[in-house]
């Protein structure tokens, strides 16, 4: 328990952030083997941690990667889950994440809920992913192929009150938050965010809109700028087997320009450990975008995933072609 | 500078080489509260009870499931416990098995008799998942306890999915004897994992 609520401390602390990479290392590495071996017993806590390795023959023109062999990213998340006599009522959840053969650490998702009765809205505060588009229900940060955040959006995660649930069918959220996609609050700036969705038995719907001022200096996100935004996005994810179709269509403006874009995520299922993945994706804005990505996972014994892509990046006149190669592992067991 | 560099990939491979231990399936199960209302539509709340497996546990597991766990089905295993207004309506366990085209979620809800309820398949990616997913399958697991016996017809065409989803039911109610025994006593039961 001690070790959970250092975490989420280290996580909120600024000198964590900003402070001495080697020793930030040492005892991140030291808190990964720490957190598998150890043996303490509580109710309702649960460990889960990661390893990304990645080679790419180029830098991205966009979104997250290095040229080169690269411990992409390591990551160990802690939930703990407080009942009361009725049942579940407090979630607490927080994620470090080592990025960059570790050299740049960060808060990911870090947050408290309060968990509504079965049905009802929960309370989410914290920094966590907003409910636009596809990410309510999908997060890519872990896969070579990933959503279009990084130049459609110009935000992931951020800081932030969130109110969801579902009534029959019907998914809902409202989010209010900073707009900086860091902890802490740098303007009186407030970013809004809803989403209303249909889930059904092969396929969800959803209904996004996204208003405010968005300041982020995050260097996997295109736009680096501060600018005001409006979105309005369909989402859809389709169970069509062998395939699993994902798309998202963006319409919206940035500081009073008209912004517009699609995205349509393919993934074939050959068998049980092999799967196709593909992307094809456009954005018009002050810049145009396309994207066209193959690639395929592979499902290896004892949790490891080997994963393959080969991505073509258009940024106006500028293209680049990057071949990825992945493989990740990661573990989940209560503590 | 590339020498950098590939040390900072062989300190990867090494922590990969030595982190063989403690590794259970990360849970993918969506929706679990839907599932929980699917389950239990009168259900107000529900608890999760996380146990860690000891030794003995797993063999009498094993023992009432009539085949050996997966090294991932040893670490640990939750059960949710469903109430309402206080009462304890049932339990809702998950587990995941793998069929020819992937993941196969199964999700049985158990009664107060802790008889099942009814059993829901989360995720399959079968060919036949309709008839998977059917009353006609589904069906002939309602009313059974641990101590019947599973004589389930298969699907026809879907055989293997078919055994697949008997023996994750089978697993599942052996867990439950064999963990939740604070809440009735089971005849095989031995203490809870905590």
């Amino acid at each position: 328990m001690s070790l959970f609520y250092r975490l989420i401390i280290s996580s909120f602390s600024k000198t964590w952030i900003n402070g001495n990479a080697s020793m930030h290392r040492l005892i991140f590495i030291s808190l990964f083997f720490l957190v598998q071996h150890t043996q303490v017993l509580a109710d309702a806590t649960q460990i889960s941690a990661g390893l990304d390795g990645r080679a790419l023959s180029a830098k991205p023109l966009w979104g997250a990667g290095e040229e080169d062999l690269n411990l992409h990213g390591a990551f160990v998340n802690l939930r703990h889950v407080i009942s009361d006599a009725k049942g579940d009522r407090y979630i607490f959840v927080a994620q470090m994440d080592a990025d960059d053969n570790m050299n740049e650490f960060e808060a990911y998702q870090v947050y408290a809920q309060l968990k509504g009765s079965l049905g009802g809205a929960n309370l989410r505060v914290g920094r966590y992913i907003l409910p636009f588009g596809l990410l309510a229900n999908l997060d890519t940060e872990r896969q070579l192929i990933q959503t279009q955040e990084s130049i459609a959006l110009g935000i992931k995660l951020d800081t932030g009150i969130l109110v969801f649930g579902f009534a029959g069918a019907l998914d809902y959220a409202l989010s209010v938050s900073q707009g900086t996609g860091t902890l802490d609050d740098q303007d009186s700036n407030k970013l809004l965010v809803a989403r209303i969705g249909i889930q059904q038995e092969e396929s969800r719907w959803g209904l996004s809109y996204l208003d405010g001022r968005i300041n982020t200096d995050d260097s996997d996100f295109f736009q680096q700028d501060n600018s005001e935004k409006q979105r309005l996005a369909i989402d859809a994810e389709v169970d069509l087997f062998p395939w699993v179709l994902r798309m998202q269509l963006d319409a919206g403006k940035d500081d009073g320009r008209s912004v517009s874009g699609a995205t349509l995520l393919a993934d074939y299922d050959v068998n049980a450990r092999l799967s196709f993945n593909s992307k094809i994706s456009y954005w018009d804005s002050a810049d145009e975008f396309e994207e066209i990505a193959l690639g395929l996972s592979y499902q290896l014994p004892n949790n490891f995933v080997f994963r393959l892509a080969q991505t073509w990046q258009q940024l106006n006149d500028v293209d680049e072609t990057i071949f990825s190669l992945q493989l990740y592992w990661d573990f989940s067991h209560a503590l | 500078m590339p020498y950098k560099s590939a040390r900072k990939y062989i300190l990867f491979i090494v922590t990969l080489l030595l982190s063989n231990v403690a590794q259970a399936d990360v849970c993918v199960w969506r929706d679990p509260e839907r599932t929980m209302i699917r389950l239990f539509p009168e259900a107000k709340d529900y608890k999760t009870e996380v146990y860690k497996l000891e030794p003995d546990q797993i063999e009498l597991i094993e023992a009432l499931a009539g085949m050996p766990l997966h090294s991932t089905e040893k670490v640990e295993y939750n059960l949710y416990a469903i109430t309402a207004d206080g009462r304890t309506l049932g339990w809702v366990l998950a587990l995941a098995g793998t069929g020819e085209y992937g993941v196969i979620e199964t999700v049985v809800g158990l009664d107060a008799e802790h008889r099942i309820r009814g059993v829901y398949l989360q995720r399959v990616r079968e060919r036949q998942r309709k008839a998977l997913k059917s009353d006609d399958f589904l069906g002939q697991f309602r009313g059974k306890a641990q101590k019947d016996s599973l004589d389930i017809k298969p699907v026809a065409g879907a055989e293997k999915a078919s055994t697949e989803i008997t023996g994750l039911v089978k697993k599942m109610l052996a867990y439950e004897a064999v963990l939740n025994t604070h809440s009735e006593s089971h005849s095989n039961t031995s203490t809870k994992g905590e």
